[in-house]
């Protein structure tokens, strides 16, 4: 025989449970395959669309968030280094008094 | 409107699209003598008995694509009663009897491919793979056809799938290709691959 021929007898259709329609039937009554249009709130579209929203609003928060933190940083770095170049030029000031009272001293001292 | 009770026991086989190795009594319930296009719209409006009739013309073909794929009944069995439920989901979708028989079988193929590779079950289904009585094939050599069986089980799920589509469902590699969203040259492949794979499994065991 051939091996078309012993597949095709090999691979025949075998009987299903007698009994498959009824307990498909019951599984229905029992709820477990409402219709797609009967369906509740969870498959539907208003639902999905919803969910959609509340997703792009929490990006949306983070992202903003986000941006509020990065710039409070930036600012932050900003203030601090004026703070630097202030109290430099203090301290450049301060060295040159301190160096303009010292010279009367040592020129009185000769 | 069907007047058949949805619950009342019928074991049959009614109307089976083909046949099938073993026939079971036929009782006959309103239903089963109403057209399909009529069936098919009396199910869509919520007749139970009608839509009991459509599982049991199409029981045999599920349940047997489930069967030679999962090698295992009681594994077939349910996954025949989830393509049912989810047929019963759908049924606002289809249009016709041959829309409900391709959408059959692409679903029930497609659940059997993903409940093989969820379970990786080659080891699972030693013990319930021998033919029981009354379920055993028409064939010249049952022991052999058992044997060929096993050696398809043994085949990467799909290919084994296309395999049972060719050769359970006599299906065209077009037909195929499209039931399991598969390029036609794939499938070709599959089944020259799978061929040539079983030939050489036999002729090792000193077949053919």
């Amino acid at each position: 025989m051939n091996m078309d021929q012993e597949l095709r007898d090999a691979l025949q259709r075998k009987q299903a449970p007698p009994d498959l329609a009824d307990r498909v039937l019951a599984r229905i009554n029992n709820g477990e395959a409402a219709p797609a249009s009967n369906r509740g709130p969870g498959s539907s579209g208003v639902f999905r669309w919803l969910a959609a929203a509340a997703v792009l609003a929490i990006a949306a928060g983070g992202a903003e968030t986000y941006y509020t933190q990065q710039q409070q940083a930036a600012e932050t770095a900003r203030v601090k280094q004026e703070l630097q170049v202030a109290l430099q030029i203090t301290n450049d000031t301060l060295a040159r008094v301190q160096s303009k009272l010292s010279q009367p001293a040592e020129s009185s001292g000769r | 409107m069907v007047t058949a009770a949805p619950f009342g026991r019928t074991d049959t086989a009614a109307l089976p699209a083909r046949p099938v190795a073993v026939a079971a009594p036929s009782p006959h319930c309103a239903a089963q003598d109403v057209s399909s296009p009529d069936l098919l719209t009396l199910a869509k409006a919520g007749d139970q008995a009608a839509f009991a009739v459509l599982i049991r013309r199409h029981q045999n073909m599920v349940f047997s694509v489930a069967l030679h794929m999962l090698r295992s009944r009681p594994a077939a069995e349910d996954l025949a009663q989830e393509v049912f439920l989810e047929l019963y989901r759908h049924l606002s979708r289809l249009e016709s009897d041959a829309h409900v028989v391709s959408w059959l079988r692409r679903v029930a193929s497609h659940r059997c491919i993903d409940e093989i590779r969820r379970r990786n079950h080659r080891q699972e289904f030693a013990t319930d793979t021998l033919p029981e009585p009354g379920h055993s094939p028409q064939t010249r050599d049952v022991f052999g056809a058992e044997r060929l069986q096993a050696m398809v089980a043994e085949l990467p799920e799909k290919a084994r799938m296309v395999v049972v589509l060719r050769y359970q469902e006599e299906m065209e590699p077009t037909e195929i290709a499209s039931a399991l969203s598969m390029p036609i040259n794939t499938v070709k492949s599959h089944l020259r691959r799978s061929i040539a794979a079983l030939r050489e499994s036999l002729m090792s065991r000193g077949r053919v």
